[in-house]
């Protein structure tokens, strides 16, 4: 196999956080697993304006960044790159805030707490085509069809 | 002659995050000057490794889910007085600032700086200086006009700062609870920090239980971490 053939069966991962040492810490523990992580993103503006071009297979999206609702950045996502899996990666651990992702389109949701290799467990999942969601709120509502911008 | 290397400075790290310690570390490692030598998830560990591995610099993370970042910067003082510590935090305001430097912390990062901001405070404190946004210095060398909050009376409190206190108690995040009140988002975390400083209560757990105590929100509703 030659190294483009190995890059292009990597799973590729954008990450959504505002906080520099967070996506430090995210790339770093990924890039370790063989999983490649194609472009950073600290706010919304800037994310919606780069995974258009990449078109990543899972992106990782911190719910709580500063200039858009979690929410309403997944659902922008969806309509940009349908075809790109959304995990939450957040703070809060209530079953309202894991729902609320869900129906705006996640398809997995992990808390920060949780070991960095749950992270990479939910990448796993989901580029598989499957959820990943707390125990709590495994049947909560899937998102609903949104129509692309 | 080879040049003797400069011994590396012996960094502990202190956040309940995996990835944010991940990102500390990885970062740190990468620099030649520092080693990590040492993690913690919450206060109990924090307290009893720090004691062990006598660190030069711990970094600690102001909002730890068990005690508050001042508190356990005290303890921390008390455990491993030589060592500096750095406040490492998600939270800008002076309220939060100043409370760790009276709390004995050597330096304030956030979390949104650029990381090489925290190598030069590791170096910075592990010189014997200080590192603080220098905006502040004036409020964090003024003399304390009151004696420590702690056990304050809630009448204290504003009538907006009691109505955004059992919001949070409910489990509202800061936008939530804007929204509700017809407020902005920042004038909603203007009134929790300032709440915050007045009970001496840093942690939405500590701020619940105060709540419930007082009788300012039901207990059949559960409460949601958040910074």
């Amino acid at each position: 196999m030659s190294i483009k053939d190995d890059k292009r069966g990597k799973i590729r991962v954008f990450l959504i956080d505002d906080h520099p040492i967070v996506r430090d810490g995210v790339r770093a523990f990924l890039t370790s697993c063989a999983i490649d992580v194609v472009g950073e993103a600290s706010d919304a503006p800037e994310a919606l304006r780069k995974v258009k071009k990449i078109a990543p297979d899972v992106i990782v999206l911190d719910v709580n960044l500063p200039s858009m609702d979690g929410w309403e950045v997944a659902e922008r996502l969806r309509r940009l790159v349908p075809k790109s899996r959304i995990i939450a990666f957040s703070i809060h651990s209530s079953e309202e805030y894991v729902a609320r992702m869900a129906r705006s389109g996640a398809s997995g949701y992990v808390m920060k707490s949780q070991p960095t290799s749950e992270l990479l467990d939910a990448i796993r999942e989901v580029f598989k085509g499957k959820r990943y969601f707390p125990a709590c709120v495994e049947n909560v509502a899937p998102a609903r069809k949104l129509k692309p911008f | 002659m080879k040049k003797k290397s400069q011994p590396k400075i012996k960094v502990f790290l202190v956040d309940d995050h995996p990835a944010v310690r991940e990102g500390v570390r990885s970062y740190l490692t990468s620099q030649g000057s520092v080693a990590v030598v040492g993690e913690a998830s919450d206060a109990k560990e924090a307290l009893r490794k720090a004691k062990k591995l006598a660190p030069e610099v711990i970094i600690l993370d102001v909002n730890l889910p068990s005690l508050d970042g001042g508190e356990l910067a005290r303890k921390l003082r008390l455990t491993v007085p030589r060592a500096k510590i750095i406040g490492f935090s998600v939270h800008a305001s002076q309220e939060y600032v100043v409370r760790m430097a009276r709390c004995g912390a050597h330096g304030y990062v956030m979390k949104d700086a650029p990381t090489a901001k925290l190598v030069e405070a590791i170096q910075q404190v592990h010189k014997g200086g200080l590192y603080f946004p220098p905006e502040m210095s004036d409020a964090i060398l003024a003399p304390e006009t009151k004696p420590s909050a702690e056990g304050e009376d809630k009448s204290a409190l504003t009538t907006r700062e009691k109505e955004v206190l059992a919001l949070l108690a409910e489990g509202l995040a800061n936008k939530q609870v804007a929204r509700k009140l017809g407020i902005s988002v920042r004038t909603a975390e203007t009134h929790r920090e300032h709440l915050s400083h007045k009970l001496n209560i840093m942690t939405i757990a500590g701020l619940t239980k105060y709540a419930i105590q007082h009788g300012m929100t039901s207990l059949g509703l559960p409460a949601q971490p958040k910074t």
